[in-house]
Protein backbone atom coordinates (compact mmCIF):
# COMPACT_ATOMS: atom_id res chain seq x y z
CA UNK A 1 0.00 0.00 0.00
CA UNK A 2 1.24 3.49 -0.80
CA UNK A 3 -0.66 6.19 1.02
CA UNK A 4 -3.86 6.09 3.07
CA UNK A 5 -5.37 9.13 4.66
CA UNK A 6 -8.33 9.01 7.01
CA UNK A 7 -10.55 11.87 8.17
CA UNK A 8 -7.85 14.52 8.08
CA UNK A 9 -8.92 17.98 9.18
CA UNK A 10 -7.01 21.20 9.47
CA UNK A 11 -7.89 24.74 10.48
CA UNK A 12 -5.84 27.91 10.46
CA UNK A 13 -7.51 29.96 13.19
CA UNK A 14 -11.23 30.08 12.40
CA UNK A 15 -10.74 29.09 8.80
CA UNK A 16 -11.16 25.39 8.14
CA UNK A 17 -8.86 24.49 5.25
CA UNK A 18 -9.51 20.75 5.12
CA UNK A 19 -12.62 18.87 6.26
CA UNK A 20 -12.66 15.16 6.91
CA UNK A 21 -10.42 14.12 4.01
CA UNK A 22 -10.06 10.39 3.31
CA UNK A 23 -8.49 8.69 0.33
CA UNK A 24 -5.96 6.04 -0.53
CA UNK A 25 -3.36 5.75 -3.22
CA UNK A 26 -1.78 2.55 -4.45
CA UNK A 27 1.92 2.09 -4.74
CA UNK A 28 3.33 3.25 -8.06
CA UNK A 29 0.42 5.48 -8.98
CA UNK A 30 0.61 9.12 -9.99
CA UNK A 31 -2.19 10.99 -8.31
CA UNK A 32 -3.06 14.56 -9.17
CA UNK A 33 -4.65 16.81 -6.56
CA UNK A 34 -6.64 19.25 -8.64
CA UNK A 35 -8.60 22.30 -7.62
CA UNK A 36 -8.63 26.07 -7.74
CA UNK A 37 -6.53 28.25 -5.43
CA UNK A 38 -7.58 27.99 -1.81
CA UNK A 39 -9.15 24.54 -2.22
CA UNK A 40 -6.67 23.16 0.33
CA UNK A 41 -4.70 20.98 -2.07
CA UNK A 42 -1.28 22.39 -1.16
CA UNK A 43 -2.01 22.10 2.55
CA UNK A 44 -3.05 18.48 2.01
CA UNK A 45 0.16 17.75 0.10
CA UNK A 46 2.29 19.39 2.77
CA UNK A 47 0.63 17.19 5.37
CA UNK A 48 1.81 14.08 3.55
CA UNK A 49 5.34 15.23 4.43
CA UNK A 50 4.28 16.62 7.83
CA UNK A 51 5.34 20.13 6.86
CA UNK A 52 1.87 20.90 8.22
CA UNK A 53 0.42 18.78 10.97
CA UNK A 54 -3.25 17.87 10.79
CA UNK A 55 -5.58 18.79 13.67
CA UNK A 56 -6.98 15.29 13.58
CA UNK A 57 -7.01 12.17 11.47
CA UNK A 58 -4.74 9.30 10.53
CA UNK A 59 -1.97 9.26 7.97
CA UNK A 60 -0.42 6.07 6.60
CA UNK A 61 2.48 6.65 4.28
CA UNK A 62 5.57 4.65 3.32
CA UNK A 63 4.68 2.03 5.97
CA UNK A 64 4.58 4.58 8.78
CA UNK A 65 1.47 5.60 10.71
CA UNK A 66 0.72 8.96 12.29
CA UNK A 67 -2.41 9.64 14.31
CA UNK A 68 -3.56 13.09 15.33
CA UNK A 69 -6.24 13.94 17.88
CA UNK A 70 -7.99 17.22 18.29
CA UNK A 71 -6.57 19.44 21.02
CA UNK A 72 -3.68 17.08 21.66
CA UNK A 73 -0.28 17.98 20.34
CA UNK A 74 2.15 15.14 19.72
CA UNK A 75 5.27 15.49 21.87
CA UNK A 76 7.62 17.53 19.68
CA UNK A 77 10.85 15.54 20.01
CA UNK A 78 9.46 12.09 19.26
CA UNK A 79 7.19 13.48 16.59
CA UNK A 80 10.02 15.30 14.88
CA UNK A 81 12.37 12.29 14.98
CA UNK A 82 9.65 10.15 13.42
CA UNK A 83 8.79 12.96 11.03
CA UNK A 84 12.46 13.11 10.03
CA UNK A 85 12.34 9.37 9.27
CA UNK A 86 9.25 9.89 7.17
CA UNK A 87 10.77 12.73 5.18
CA UNK A 88 13.70 10.57 4.15
CA UNK A 89 11.19 8.25 2.45
CA UNK A 90 8.88 10.96 1.15
CA UNK A 91 10.54 13.55 -1.09
CA UNK A 92 9.15 16.95 -1.97
CA UNK A 93 9.55 19.27 -4.94
CA UNK A 94 8.43 22.88 -4.47
CA UNK A 95 6.92 25.38 -6.86
CA UNK A 96 9.77 27.84 -6.23
CA UNK A 97 12.39 25.02 -6.31
CA UNK A 98 14.07 26.32 -3.10
CA UNK A 99 17.53 25.31 -4.24
CA UNK A 100 20.21 26.52 -1.84
CA UNK A 101 21.82 29.40 -3.75
CA UNK A 102 25.15 29.37 -1.91
CA UNK A 103 25.88 25.78 -2.93
CA UNK A 104 26.67 24.38 -6.35
CA UNK A 105 24.19 22.05 -8.01
CA UNK A 106 26.30 19.07 -6.94
CA UNK A 107 26.49 20.29 -3.33
CA UNK A 108 22.72 20.83 -3.30
CA UNK A 109 22.25 17.19 -4.29
CA UNK A 110 24.84 15.78 -1.88
CA UNK A 111 23.83 17.73 1.24
CA UNK A 112 21.02 15.57 2.63
CA UNK A 113 22.47 12.11 1.87
CA UNK A 114 25.92 13.03 3.22
CA UNK A 115 24.39 14.42 6.42
CA UNK A 116 22.47 11.16 6.74
CA UNK A 117 25.61 9.07 6.62
CA UNK A 118 26.15 8.13 2.98
CA UNK A 119 29.77 8.46 1.89
CA UNK A 120 30.71 11.49 -0.19
CA UNK A 121 31.97 9.38 -3.07
CA UNK A 122 28.75 7.38 -3.21
CA UNK A 123 26.58 10.51 -3.00
CA UNK A 124 28.65 12.15 -5.71
CA UNK A 125 28.30 9.19 -8.08
CA UNK A 126 24.58 9.08 -7.48
CA UNK A 127 24.26 12.86 -7.99
CA UNK A 128 26.13 12.74 -11.28
CA UNK A 129 23.97 9.84 -12.43
CA UNK A 130 20.77 11.72 -11.57
CA UNK A 131 21.95 14.90 -13.26
CA UNK A 132 22.58 12.88 -16.39
CA UNK A 133 19.10 11.38 -16.13
CA UNK A 134 17.66 14.90 -15.80
CA UNK A 135 19.60 16.02 -18.90
CA UNK A 136 21.94 18.29 -16.95
CA UNK A 137 25.25 16.42 -16.97
CA UNK A 138 27.34 19.58 -17.42
CA UNK A 139 25.70 21.57 -14.63
CA UNK A 140 27.25 19.82 -11.61
CA UNK A 141 29.49 22.75 -10.69
CA UNK A 142 27.06 25.47 -11.74
CA UNK A 143 25.46 27.84 -9.24
CA UNK A 144 21.66 27.57 -9.12
CA UNK A 145 21.27 31.26 -10.00
CA UNK A 146 22.89 30.65 -13.39
CA UNK A 147 20.24 28.07 -14.38
CA UNK A 148 16.90 28.66 -16.08
CA UNK A 149 13.67 27.94 -14.21
CA UNK A 150 13.21 24.59 -15.94
CA UNK A 151 16.76 23.56 -15.17
CA UNK A 152 16.37 24.59 -11.53
CA UNK A 153 13.21 22.52 -11.27
CA UNK A 154 15.02 19.49 -12.68
CA UNK A 155 17.82 19.98 -10.15
CA UNK A 156 15.18 20.16 -7.41
CA UNK A 157 13.69 16.87 -8.65
CA UNK A 158 17.15 15.29 -8.70
CA UNK A 159 17.78 16.56 -5.16
CA UNK A 160 14.56 14.92 -3.95
CA UNK A 161 15.51 11.67 -5.74
CA UNK A 162 18.92 11.53 -4.01
CA UNK A 163 17.34 9.83 -0.98
CA UNK A 164 15.61 7.22 -3.20
CA UNK A 165 12.20 8.13 -1.79
CA UNK A 166 9.26 5.73 -1.99
CA UNK A 167 6.92 8.67 -2.50
CA UNK A 168 7.58 11.93 -4.31
CA UNK A 169 5.37 14.98 -3.72
CA UNK A 170 5.18 17.87 -6.18
CA UNK A 171 3.70 21.22 -5.13
CA UNK A 172 2.65 23.11 -8.29
CA UNK A 173 5.85 22.06 -10.07
CA UNK A 174 5.03 23.87 -13.30
CA UNK A 175 3.33 27.03 -12.03
CA UNK A 176 6.45 29.10 -12.66
CA UNK A 177 7.39 27.46 -15.98
CA UNK A 178 6.37 28.17 -19.55
CA UNK A 179 4.44 25.52 -21.54
CA UNK A 180 7.44 24.16 -23.47
CA UNK A 181 9.36 23.61 -20.24
CA UNK A 182 6.28 22.13 -18.60
CA UNK A 183 6.51 19.30 -21.13
CA UNK A 184 9.99 18.47 -19.89
CA UNK A 185 8.54 18.05 -16.40
CA UNK A 186 5.79 15.87 -17.85
CA UNK A 187 8.41 13.64 -19.47
CA UNK A 188 10.35 13.35 -16.23
CA UNK A 189 7.24 12.51 -14.20
CA UNK A 190 6.19 9.87 -16.72
CA UNK A 191 9.69 8.40 -16.69
CA UNK A 192 9.64 8.30 -12.89
CA UNK A 193 6.26 6.59 -12.97
CA UNK A 194 7.71 3.89 -15.19
CA UNK A 195 10.36 3.33 -12.53
CA UNK A 196 7.61 2.55 -9.99
CA UNK A 197 7.75 5.51 -7.64
CA UNK A 198 4.50 6.73 -6.06
CA UNK A 199 3.82 10.37 -6.86
CA UNK A 200 1.33 12.97 -5.69
CA UNK A 201 1.18 16.15 -7.74
CA UNK A 202 -0.67 19.32 -6.81
CA UNK A 203 -1.63 21.48 -9.77
CA UNK A 204 -4.38 23.69 -11.06
CA UNK A 205 -3.45 23.13 -14.71
CA UNK A 206 -5.84 20.66 -16.27
CA UNK A 207 -3.69 19.96 -19.36
CA UNK A 208 -0.67 19.16 -17.23
CA UNK A 209 -2.81 16.96 -14.96
CA UNK A 210 -4.19 14.97 -17.92
CA UNK A 211 -0.71 14.20 -19.19
CA UNK A 212 0.59 12.69 -15.96
CA UNK A 213 -2.29 11.39 -13.87
CA UNK A 214 -3.23 7.77 -13.30
CA UNK A 215 -5.62 8.95 -10.55
CA UNK A 216 -7.24 12.26 -9.84
CA UNK A 217 -8.59 13.83 -6.66
CA UNK A 218 -10.61 17.00 -7.17
CA UNK A 219 -10.96 19.33 -4.17
CA UNK A 220 -13.21 22.30 -3.53
CA UNK A 221 -13.30 24.33 -0.30
CA UNK A 222 -11.31 21.78 1.66
CA UNK A 223 -13.42 18.79 0.66
CA UNK A 224 -13.00 16.01 -1.88
CA UNK A 225 -15.64 16.50 -4.54
CA UNK A 226 -14.59 13.75 -6.90
CA UNK A 227 -11.91 11.11 -7.08
CA UNK A 228 -11.16 8.24 -9.39
CA UNK A 229 -8.94 6.98 -12.18
CA UNK A 230 -7.67 9.14 -15.01
CA UNK A 231 -10.83 8.23 -16.97
CA UNK A 232 -12.62 10.85 -14.88
CA UNK A 233 -10.98 13.46 -17.09
CA UNK A 234 -13.13 12.29 -20.01
CA UNK A 235 -16.11 11.16 -17.95
CA UNK A 236 -16.48 13.37 -14.88
CA UNK A 237 -19.19 12.22 -12.44
CA UNK A 238 -19.94 15.53 -10.77
CA UNK A 239 -20.99 18.79 -12.33
CA UNK A 240 -18.41 20.68 -10.24
CA UNK A 241 -15.50 18.71 -11.69
CA UNK A 242 -17.03 18.84 -15.14
CA UNK A 243 -17.19 22.61 -15.05
CA UNK A 244 -13.64 22.84 -13.65
CA UNK A 245 -12.35 20.76 -16.59
CA UNK A 246 -13.98 23.15 -19.04
CA UNK A 247 -12.08 26.21 -17.77
CA UNK B 1 63.36 48.56 24.78
CA UNK B 2 63.35 50.63 21.62
CA UNK B 3 60.34 52.67 20.68
CA UNK B 4 59.73 50.53 17.60
CA UNK B 5 59.40 47.42 19.75
CA UNK B 6 57.12 49.25 22.19
CA UNK B 7 54.85 50.41 19.39
CA UNK B 8 54.84 46.96 17.83
CA UNK B 9 53.82 45.46 21.15
CA UNK B 10 51.08 48.06 21.63
CA UNK B 11 49.79 47.38 18.10
CA UNK B 12 49.63 43.67 18.87
CA UNK B 13 47.71 44.51 22.06
CA UNK B 14 45.21 46.66 20.13
CA UNK B 15 44.77 43.94 17.49
CA UNK B 16 44.48 41.21 20.13
CA UNK B 17 41.84 43.18 21.98
CA UNK B 18 39.91 43.91 18.80
CA UNK B 19 40.05 40.35 17.47
CA UNK B 20 39.11 38.68 20.75
CA UNK B 21 36.23 41.16 21.17
CA UNK B 22 35.17 40.36 17.60
CA UNK B 23 35.16 36.61 18.22
CA UNK B 24 33.28 36.85 21.50
CA UNK B 25 31.05 39.62 20.14
CA UNK B 26 30.03 37.66 17.04
CA UNK B 27 29.18 34.65 19.15
CA UNK B 28 27.05 36.78 21.47
CA UNK B 29 25.50 38.61 18.52
CA UNK B 30 24.27 35.31 17.03
CA UNK B 31 22.87 34.33 20.43
CA UNK B 32 21.20 37.73 20.90
CA UNK B 33 19.68 37.78 17.42
CA UNK B 34 18.30 34.23 17.77
CA UNK B 35 16.95 35.07 21.23
CA UNK B 36 15.24 38.15 19.84
CA UNK B 37 13.68 36.06 17.05
CA UNK B 38 12.65 33.37 19.53
CA UNK B 39 8.99 32.41 19.72
CA UNK B 40 9.38 32.32 23.52
CA UNK B 41 8.29 35.90 24.16
CA UNK B 42 9.86 36.52 27.61
CA UNK B 43 13.30 35.62 26.22
CA UNK B 44 12.81 37.84 23.16
CA UNK B 45 11.68 40.72 25.37
CA UNK B 46 14.56 40.32 27.87
CA UNK B 47 17.11 40.27 25.05
CA UNK B 48 15.60 43.31 23.35
CA UNK B 49 15.84 45.16 26.68
CA UNK B 50 19.51 44.27 27.16
CA UNK B 51 20.29 45.31 23.57
CA UNK B 52 18.37 48.57 23.99
CA UNK B 53 20.31 49.39 27.17
CA UNK B 54 23.68 48.59 25.58
CA UNK B 55 22.89 50.69 22.55
CA UNK B 56 21.64 53.52 24.73
CA UNK B 57 24.77 53.93 26.85
CA UNK B 58 28.00 55.73 25.92
CA UNK B 59 30.71 53.17 25.09
CA UNK B 60 33.11 54.60 27.67
CA UNK B 61 30.48 54.16 30.38
CA UNK B 62 30.11 50.46 29.50
CA UNK B 63 33.89 50.06 29.69
CA UNK B 64 34.09 51.77 33.11
CA UNK B 65 31.04 49.94 34.37
CA UNK B 66 32.45 46.52 33.47
CA UNK B 67 35.95 47.27 34.78
CA UNK B 68 35.28 49.22 38.01
CA UNK B 69 31.73 47.97 38.43
CA UNK B 70 32.64 44.28 38.30
CA UNK B 71 35.36 44.68 40.95
CA UNK B 72 32.89 46.50 43.16
CA UNK B 73 30.17 43.92 42.53
CA UNK B 74 32.50 41.06 43.41
CA UNK B 75 33.46 42.92 46.58
CA UNK B 76 29.83 43.41 47.55
CA UNK B 77 29.01 39.77 46.90
CA UNK B 78 32.03 38.02 48.39
CA UNK B 79 33.66 40.66 50.60
CA UNK B 80 36.89 40.04 48.72
CA UNK B 81 38.77 42.53 46.64
CA UNK B 82 39.52 40.81 43.33
CA UNK B 83 40.83 42.94 40.53
CA UNK B 84 39.59 42.00 37.08
CA UNK B 85 42.35 42.27 34.47
CA UNK B 86 41.88 45.38 32.31
CA UNK B 87 42.33 43.29 29.16
CA UNK B 88 39.53 40.89 30.11
CA UNK B 89 37.24 43.68 31.28
CA UNK B 90 37.98 45.59 28.07
CA UNK B 91 37.28 42.54 25.90
CA UNK B 92 33.97 41.89 27.65
CA UNK B 93 32.90 45.53 27.41
CA UNK B 94 33.86 45.86 23.73
CA UNK B 95 32.28 42.55 22.76
CA UNK B 96 29.05 43.52 24.53
CA UNK B 97 28.95 46.79 22.60
CA UNK B 98 29.79 45.05 19.33
CA UNK B 99 27.21 42.31 19.87
CA UNK B 100 24.44 44.81 20.65
CA UNK B 101 24.84 46.46 17.26
CA UNK B 102 25.80 43.33 15.31
CA UNK B 103 22.77 41.43 16.64
CA UNK B 104 20.51 43.93 14.88
CA UNK B 105 22.37 43.45 11.60
CA UNK B 106 22.16 39.68 12.00
CA UNK B 107 18.49 39.73 12.92
CA UNK B 108 17.70 41.55 9.69
CA UNK B 109 19.90 39.14 7.77
CA UNK B 110 18.19 36.08 9.26
CA UNK B 111 14.83 37.48 8.23
CA UNK B 112 16.13 38.11 4.71
CA UNK B 113 16.68 34.37 4.13
CA UNK B 114 13.46 33.04 2.55
CA UNK B 115 11.47 30.55 4.65
CA UNK B 116 11.50 28.07 1.78
CA UNK B 117 15.24 27.56 2.25
CA UNK B 118 14.77 25.92 5.65
CA UNK B 119 11.62 24.18 4.47
CA UNK B 120 13.49 22.48 1.64
CA UNK B 121 16.03 21.20 4.17
CA UNK B 122 13.33 19.98 6.57
CA UNK B 123 11.55 18.22 3.69
CA UNK B 124 14.76 16.29 2.96
CA UNK B 125 14.95 15.07 6.57
CA UNK B 126 17.90 17.33 7.42
CA UNK B 127 18.08 18.08 11.16
CA UNK B 128 17.30 21.58 12.47
CA UNK B 129 20.82 21.95 13.84
CA UNK B 130 22.47 20.97 10.58
CA UNK B 131 20.07 23.15 8.60
CA UNK B 132 20.96 26.20 10.71
CA UNK B 133 24.71 25.86 10.25
CA UNK B 134 24.79 24.67 6.63
CA UNK B 135 21.80 26.33 4.98
CA UNK B 136 20.71 29.38 6.98
CA UNK B 137 23.88 30.80 8.51
CA UNK B 138 25.94 30.90 5.28
CA UNK B 139 23.12 32.82 3.58
CA UNK B 140 22.74 35.13 6.56
CA UNK B 141 26.44 35.83 6.30
CA UNK B 142 26.10 37.34 2.83
CA UNK B 143 23.39 39.74 3.96
CA UNK B 144 25.13 40.62 7.23
CA UNK B 145 28.72 41.00 6.04
CA UNK B 146 28.60 44.68 4.96
CA UNK B 147 27.02 45.73 8.28
CA UNK B 148 29.27 43.52 10.40
CA UNK B 149 32.31 44.87 8.55
CA UNK B 150 31.29 48.43 9.36
CA UNK B 151 30.84 47.54 13.01
CA UNK B 152 34.24 45.86 13.02
CA UNK B 153 35.85 49.17 11.99
CA UNK B 154 33.98 50.92 14.80
CA UNK B 155 35.09 48.23 17.25
CA UNK B 156 38.69 48.58 16.15
CA UNK B 157 38.65 52.28 17.01
CA UNK B 158 36.69 51.74 20.23
CA UNK B 159 39.67 49.73 21.52
CA UNK B 160 41.29 53.11 22.18
CA UNK B 161 38.77 53.57 25.00
CA UNK B 162 40.36 50.84 27.06
CA UNK B 163 43.56 52.87 27.32
CA UNK B 164 41.58 54.71 30.00
CA UNK B 165 41.38 51.60 32.19
CA UNK B 166 45.09 50.95 31.77
CA UNK B 167 45.33 48.47 28.90
CA UNK B 168 48.66 49.10 27.27
CA UNK B 169 47.36 49.61 23.77
CA UNK B 170 48.40 51.78 20.87
CA UNK B 171 46.78 54.95 22.20
CA UNK B 172 48.29 54.60 25.69
CA UNK B 173 51.71 53.97 24.14
CA UNK B 174 51.40 57.07 21.94
CA UNK B 175 50.30 59.15 24.92
CA UNK B 176 53.20 57.98 27.08
CA UNK B 177 55.79 58.50 24.36
CA UNK B 178 54.35 61.90 23.50
CA UNK B 179 54.57 62.93 27.14
CA UNK B 180 58.13 61.74 27.66
CA UNK B 181 59.57 63.11 24.41
CA UNK B 182 57.46 66.30 24.22
CA UNK B 183 56.71 65.36 20.58
CA UNK B 184 52.94 64.76 20.58
CA UNK B 185 52.51 65.58 16.88
CA UNK B 186 54.96 62.87 15.83
CA UNK B 187 53.78 60.12 18.16
CA UNK B 188 50.02 60.65 17.91
CA UNK B 189 50.60 60.91 14.16
CA UNK B 190 52.38 57.56 14.12
CA UNK B 191 49.59 55.96 16.15
CA UNK B 192 47.08 57.42 13.70
CA UNK B 193 48.96 55.94 10.75
CA UNK B 194 49.00 52.52 12.39
CA UNK B 195 45.23 52.64 13.06
CA UNK B 196 44.72 53.73 9.46
CA UNK B 197 46.91 50.92 8.13
CA UNK B 198 44.91 48.35 10.11
CA UNK B 199 41.57 49.70 8.85
CA UNK B 200 42.81 49.76 5.25
CA UNK B 201 43.95 46.15 5.47
CA UNK B 202 40.60 45.26 7.11
CA UNK B 203 38.67 46.92 4.34
CA UNK B 204 40.64 45.02 1.75
CA UNK B 205 39.98 41.70 3.48
CA UNK B 206 36.29 42.59 3.88
CA UNK B 207 36.03 43.38 0.16
CA UNK B 208 37.41 39.94 -0.66
CA UNK B 209 35.06 38.26 1.77
CA UNK B 210 32.14 40.14 0.22
CA UNK B 211 32.99 39.11 -3.30
CA UNK B 212 33.47 35.53 -2.12
CA UNK B 213 30.08 35.57 -0.41
CA UNK B 214 28.54 36.87 -3.64
CA UNK B 215 30.36 34.53 -6.00
CA UNK B 216 27.26 32.39 -6.56
CA UNK B 217 25.54 35.45 -8.05
CA UNK B 218 28.35 36.80 -10.17
CA UNK B 219 29.74 33.69 -11.85
CA UNK B 220 28.01 30.76 -13.44
CA UNK B 221 30.27 27.94 -12.24
CA UNK B 222 32.21 27.23 -9.09
CA UNK B 223 35.91 27.63 -9.71
CA UNK B 224 37.03 26.27 -6.35
CA UNK B 225 35.78 22.76 -6.93
CA UNK B 226 37.45 20.46 -9.43
CA UNK B 227 35.43 19.86 -12.59
CA UNK B 228 33.33 16.75 -12.62
CA UNK B 229 34.91 14.08 -14.73
CA UNK B 230 32.84 12.71 -17.55
CA UNK B 231 32.18 9.00 -17.64
CA UNK B 232 34.71 8.63 -20.44
CA UNK B 233 37.84 10.69 -19.98
CA UNK B 234 39.51 12.36 -22.95
CA UNK B 235 42.64 10.22 -22.79
CA UNK B 236 40.57 7.06 -23.00
CA UNK B 237 38.43 8.46 -25.78
CA UNK B 238 41.38 9.41 -27.97
CA UNK B 239 43.56 6.41 -27.15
Amino acid sequence: MGIAVQSLSKSFGDHQVLRDISFSINKGETTVLLGSSGAGKSTLLRMLNLLESPDQGTLNIANMEFTFHKGQKPSPSSASAKACQLRRKVGMVFQQYHLWPHMTVLANLMEAPVQQGISKAEARDKAIGLLERMGLPDKANAWPSSLSGGQQQRVAIARALMLSPEVLLFDEPTAALDPAITNQVVEIINELQASGITMVVVTHEVDFARKIASRVVYLENGEIVEEGTAERFTAPQTSAFKSYLQH
Amino acid sequence: MGLTALFAEATVMTLGLALSSLALGLFMAIAFSLAELSRFKPLALATSTVVAILRGLPEILVVFFIYFGSTHAIFLLTDEFIEVSPFIAGTIALSLIYSAYASQTLRGAFMAVPKGQAEAAVALGISRFHCFFRIILPQTWRHALPGLGNQWLVLLKDTALVALIGVHDLLLQAKMTAASTYEPFTWYGIAALIYLAITLVSQNILERMKSRSNRHLTSSHSTTEPPVEKAVSHSEATA
